[in-house]
């Protein structure tokens, strides 16, 4: 396992009258190089669930473990590796951008963690090239001036540049149209695919999830609900409802149709296995009237 | 009703040329109709619903709003009376420590008696379905709340057009439908005019208007159910299409007879089924 999350619970403002329980008792465990998705509903707890994976904020209980080593200042696995293995990107990560060029952005982080201004801006060209934005074209350029979908790919670059093996996203696709989210959506999946990323992806949109996504995590309250592969959480129609979340589109059709009696599959996620399941319904409801 | 007349705009860059952000753009509203604005980034969506208020100012041609022009600076504060906005962040929406309080900020800048503006706010809260939630700190609500919280503020200066800029960007599932719900109740019951721009396709397929928007210039002006049956050009837009028409189109390529004005998961289902 990459990283353990034991019976985490955290309590934000803790002995104040304001106190309050935003995560109970939860216990997943992420593998090298899987791409797990985390649903919920706003203040179901996400946001604060995967700042735990990088160390920005502190169980009240329960314990994060990194390659089974506890993350404990002083002992075991430092909380400063952690922070440098886990790479965050916060949403709306645009809003972060403040240097002069793209490539000094960039390069922010490589030169904090104390590498020199070469070395940093070498890793910055190529974690450029790795989000789409050709170093040559772009370094040079103010970040303001770029598209909403270039300034978000180039805050990706930004957290690549640390040479992270954990990438966690937190809703990194809001507010960009629909094609900045394809661009979007394919470098992350390239990202996993070439070097073997371990991705956390949280999201709002089931599609998204559902398609990218090797096991789900769903977050209600506070704790965790629901954990399986998108075909097992997409199939339990009635526990999603109950907590507030809707099945995705094509998943939504292949469940009105099984309940109207028709044989169609459950896993169904995208146009191409939608349009297939359709076809076979259709032809072997044309044989059974010839 | 809106129309907008030859309208081009141009945003000033330091240094550089400028861009045209707008061009020969016309087009009407009639009072009362729900219109989707669509487009990739950078389009010119946010730029022409703020020449609906006046926020930002013809370079070329005219906007009038029931006949009154919005390059006349005499017209601008009724204008912006009638024509209210709500943005993409709640949070940066709200002002106050409660929510009715919130949503009283309008009336009382213009200087209503009290039991107007009283009257005002009441009316807003329960047409956003927010009247449970008056003495709440709008910080500590939902998205979908705060949103609610942010149109409430703006139905209290009783507009007659609503003009929403991607205002369920930034909210979870729950949260959208329930601003969805919200505009379109008062569109249908209120008989406000609604100008809607919106990153979700399937939002905008609610509408009975469908404006596309692609560098500046106003491509397709159709009903939704027509409109998407331009796959190609959303296509090339990078738009693309919703799943279900999407899967309508492939079903109808691999020779399926799906009637091509199918939107939703409830008609496709319907249909095969039949």
């Amino acid at each position: 396992m990459f990283l353990t999350v034991d019976r985490l619970t955290h309590v934000y403002l803790p002995g104040t009258p304001f106190a309050v329980t935003a995560l109970r008792e939860v216990s997943l465990t992420i593998g090298k190089g899987e791409f797990v998705g985390i649903i919920g509903q706003t203040g179901s707890g996400k946001s604060t669930l995967i700042q735990h994976f990088n160390g920005l904020l502190k169980p009240a209980s329960g314990r994060i473990l990194l390659e089974g080593r506890e993350v404990v200042p002083g002992k075991g696995e430092s909380p400063v590796a952690l922070r440098r293995r886990v790479g965050l990107l916060f949403q709306f990560p645009e809003q972060q951008l403040f240097e002069e060029t793209v490539l000094a952005d960039v390069a922010f982080g490589p030169r904090n963690m104390g590498l020199t201004r070469g070395e940093a801006e070498a890793r910055a060209e190529s974690a450029l090239q790795a989000v789409g934005l050709a170093a040559y074209q772009y370094a040079d350029r103010s970040p303001f001036s770029l598209s909403g979908g270039e300034m978000r790919r180039a805050a990706i670059a930004g957290v690549l540049a640390m040479e992270p093996e954990m990438l966690v996203l937190d809703e990194p696709l809001a507010g960009l149209d629909p094609a900045g989210r394809q661009e979007v959506l394919q470098l992350i999946a390239a990202l996993r695919r070439e070097r073997g990323m371990t991705v956390v992806l949280v999201s709002h949109s089931m599609e998204d999830v559902a398609r990218f996504a090797d096991r789900l995590f769903v977050l209600a309250e506070g704790e965790l609900k629901l954990a399986g592969t998108p075909e097992e959480i997409f199939t339990d129609v009635d526990s999603l409802e109950r907590l507030g979340l809707a099945l995705p589109q094509l998943a939504q059709l292949m469940h009105s149709l099984r309940r109207a009696g028709k044989n169609v599959p459950t896993g169904v996620f995208t146009i191409e296995q939608a349009k297939k399941a359709i076809l076979a319904m259709w032809h072997e409801e044309k044989q059974k009237r010839v | 009703m809106i129309r907008a007349t030859g309208l081009g705009f141009r945003y000033q860059n330091r240094g550089g040329q400028d861009t045209w952000a707008l061009r020969d753009i016309s087009l009407q509203i009639e009072s009362g109709a729900f219109v989707a604005l669509i487009g990739p980034n950078g389009s010119g969506k946010s730029t022409l619903a703020r020449h609906f208020n006046a926020l930002l100012l013809p370079g070329e041609g005219e906007v009038l709003v029931r006949n009154l022009s919005t390059s006349d600076e005499a017209n601008r504060w009724r204008i912006r009376q009638l024509v209210g906005m709500v943005f993409q962040n709640p949070d940066n929406q709200l002002v106050a420590s409660s929510v009715e309080e919130d949503v009283a900020f309008g009336p009382e800048n213009l200087g209503l008696p009290g039991t107007e503006i009283r009257e005002r706010v009441e009316e807003a809260l329960a047409l956003t379905g927010m009247t449970s939630f008056r003495q709440h700190a709008p910080h500590l609500l939902s998205g979908g709340q705060k949103q609610r919280v942010a149109i409430a503020g703006v139905i209290a200066m009783r507009p007659q057009y609503l003009v929403l800029d991607e205002p369920t960007a930034m909210l979870d599932p729950r949260g959208r439908q329930e601003v969805m719900e919200t505009v379109i109740r008062l569109n249908r019951q209120e008989g406000i005019t609604v100008i809607y721009i919106t990153h979700f396709m399937e939002e905008a397929l609610t509408a009975e208007r469908l404006l596309v928007l692609s560098q500046g210039r106003l491509l397709l002006d159709d009903h939704p159910r027509k409109l998407f049956q331009q796959a190609q050009t959303l296509r090339a837009l990078g738009l693309g299409l919703p799943d279900i028409p999407e899967l309508v189109w492939e079903l109808r390529a691999a020779g399926l007879e799906v009637p091509p004005a199918i939107l939703n998961v409830d008609e496709l289902a319907a249909f095969l089924c039949s």
